[in-house]
């Protein structure tokens, strides 16, 4: 691994609130597992304990983590990363340590994707690790099993590319809260086109394909053509985001 | 010079895009909700909320996370966004105390919950009366205690989120420490509203609302009264602690 990578990923990895946030999210996931069979919580969370439990349970569980959350949290967290190391003058520090900024952009965009990707791994092992404590062996249903490890690796690709977004928009931007800002905006266009009808712009649309596989094929099989359009469009919204990144960070006047 | 400092604050936050925002923001949830219940089937949960309900249903999207996520963006953007650019001394420098001053940020803050509130209710009761008539009015004095009710987590709510904003350093731990705290409250409110019901002040902004169909007992908001004004005092001793600590 190239030593800056190494330097960044270990920086990202010392926030304290990454280990909260997962802390949160297994004892959410085990609440969940082990509280919702009640009649009772059946009926105050309006869920059937007898569709979302055992195998289902990790695709359920995923929802909360996948989406307006896991965004939110990515987004926080990159301005942390980005915005605030921008504005303390640590972003340009390398530079004087003779990396040129694409290396140094180029290094932050892997770590942050690839921390993306593994977040969205961490809650499956959590859901996993929770519902085998609740259901046993019950869970590993190996239709289900591929189904849902596939939507998680394809709800990690989505969360790549919007990390790569995020990426674009710090460095345009240089500054947290209009990031953010940005952010909020997005998640409400995304839900807009998720339940209008205009069938050309959801088809165009980098969040449409996530919420078709995680809300209108949840606990089903998804249709190749879908998923094959989705992670097309995934990639090439990708590969845009990352070279905007490029450009972007050969133009900044640090 | 309160009044003074408080002016110059208003004229900050009405620069605050975030503001704006969450008008739209709100108008939006507002809007899908009403479309959504007008569009709903007899037998369907968003059915219940058509009509005199309505305005309830609209308290509750506002509360569940959208208000309080963008009440800690004001509260990062007025704190901490100038404690880390150095702004917040600036007003110490022309003989204002750093008590005067958190004063004059914590009302400006209460203010815009109060207007963020006060919008979400009228925005809900006009839009429901569009759809419904004067059927809007069939609940109102549910409604109405709710919203009196409500004031009391919302007040606590803005002087938790002061005491945060001054313990954190900048606008993105801010608001990824209040994005974990409000997650954790909405799993512990749901699973162990029992217990929790005499510590947690936050719980009572799910009571208060009617959220998940809780019902709302005289004892509840006894209680709820009792402990949001004990936790109050509580957070006011220690943001005046905090204030005398810090180093601006």
């Amino acid at each position: 691994m190239y030593p800056l990578t190494r330097l960044y990923a270990r920086k990202i990895y010392r926030q304290k609130l990454i280990y909260i946030f997962f802390a949160c999210f297994f004892t959410a996931s085990f609440f969940y597992a082990f509280l919702i069979s009640t009649p009772q919580m059946e009926e105050m969370l309006n869920i059937n304990i007898g569709i979302v439990g055992r195998k289902n349970f990790p695709e359920f569980m995923m929802r909360f983590y996948v989406g307006t959350v896991g965004i939110l949290f990515n987004v926080f967290l990159l301005t942390l990363f980005i915005c605030e190391e921008d504005k303390n003058k640590m972003l340009y520090q390398p530079l004087l340590h003779g990396e040129n900024r694409s290396r140094m952009i180029r290094s932050k965009i892997y770590v942050a994707a690839s921390m993306s990707m593994i977040f969205v791994l961490l809650t499956a092992i959590i859901n996993y690790t929770t519902a085998f404590m609740r259901w046993g062996y019950e869970i590993f249903e190996q239709t289900a099993l591929i189904r849902t490890v596939m939507k998680y690796l394809l709800s990690g690709i989505y969360m790549s590319v919007i990390t790569l977004g995020i990426i674009a928009l710090c460095i345009y931007t240089r500054n947290a809260w209009k990031t953010i800002f940005f952010v909020i905006i997005y998640l409400l266009i995304d839900q807009f086109i998720y339940s209008s009808n205009i069938t050309f712009l959801q088809k165009m649309w980098l969040g449409y394909y996530l919420n078709l596989w995680t809300f209108t094929y949840e606990y089903q099989k998804m249709p190749f053509s879908e998923l094959l359009i989705g992670i097309f469009i995934m990639i090439l919204y990708g590969i845009v985001f990352f070279q905007i990144c490029l450009y972007r960070t050969k133009k900044i006047d640090f | 010079m309160i009044i003074k400092l408080l002016n110059i604050q208003f004229a900050r936050l009405k620069r605050q895009k975030i503001l704006y925002l969450f008008f739209v923001v709100m108008a939006v949830i507002i809007i899908s909700n009403a479309l959504q219940c007008a569009g709903s089937s007899e037998d369907n949960g968003m059915r219940y909320y058509a009509g005199g309900k309505f305005p309830t249903m609209c308290m509750q999207s506002y509360i569940d996370i959208v208000g309080t996520l963008f009440l800690s963006f004001i509260s990062a953007v007025l704190i901490c966004g100038e404690k880390a650019s150095g702004m917040l001394r600036q007003p110490l420098l022309n003989g204002v105390s750093k008590k005067q001053l958190l004063i004059a940020k914590t009302v400006s803050i209460f203010t815009v919950a109060l207007i963020f509130f006060l919008f979400v209710v009228i925005v809900s009761i006009v839009t429901g009366f569009v759809l419904w008539g004067s059927h809007i009015f069939d609940n109102a004095q549910e409604y109405l205690l709710q919203i009196l009710l409500l004031t009391f987590p919302q007040t606590t709510m803005v002087l938790f989120l002061v005491l945060l904003s001054l313990y954190m350093s900048n606008i993105s731990s801010m608001m990824c420490a209040s994005l974990i705290i409000l997650l954790v409250n909405n799993l512990f409110s749901q699973f162990f509203g029992s217990y929790i019901s005499f510590i947690d002040f936050m719980y009572y902004l799910y009571v208060f609302s009617g959220y998940n169909g809780m019902e709302l007992t005289s004892k509840m908001i006894v209680l709820g009264i009792a402990v949001n004004s004990i936790t109050g005092i509580v957070l006011v001793y220690g943001i005046s602690r905090r204030t005398n600590s810090m180093i601006m």
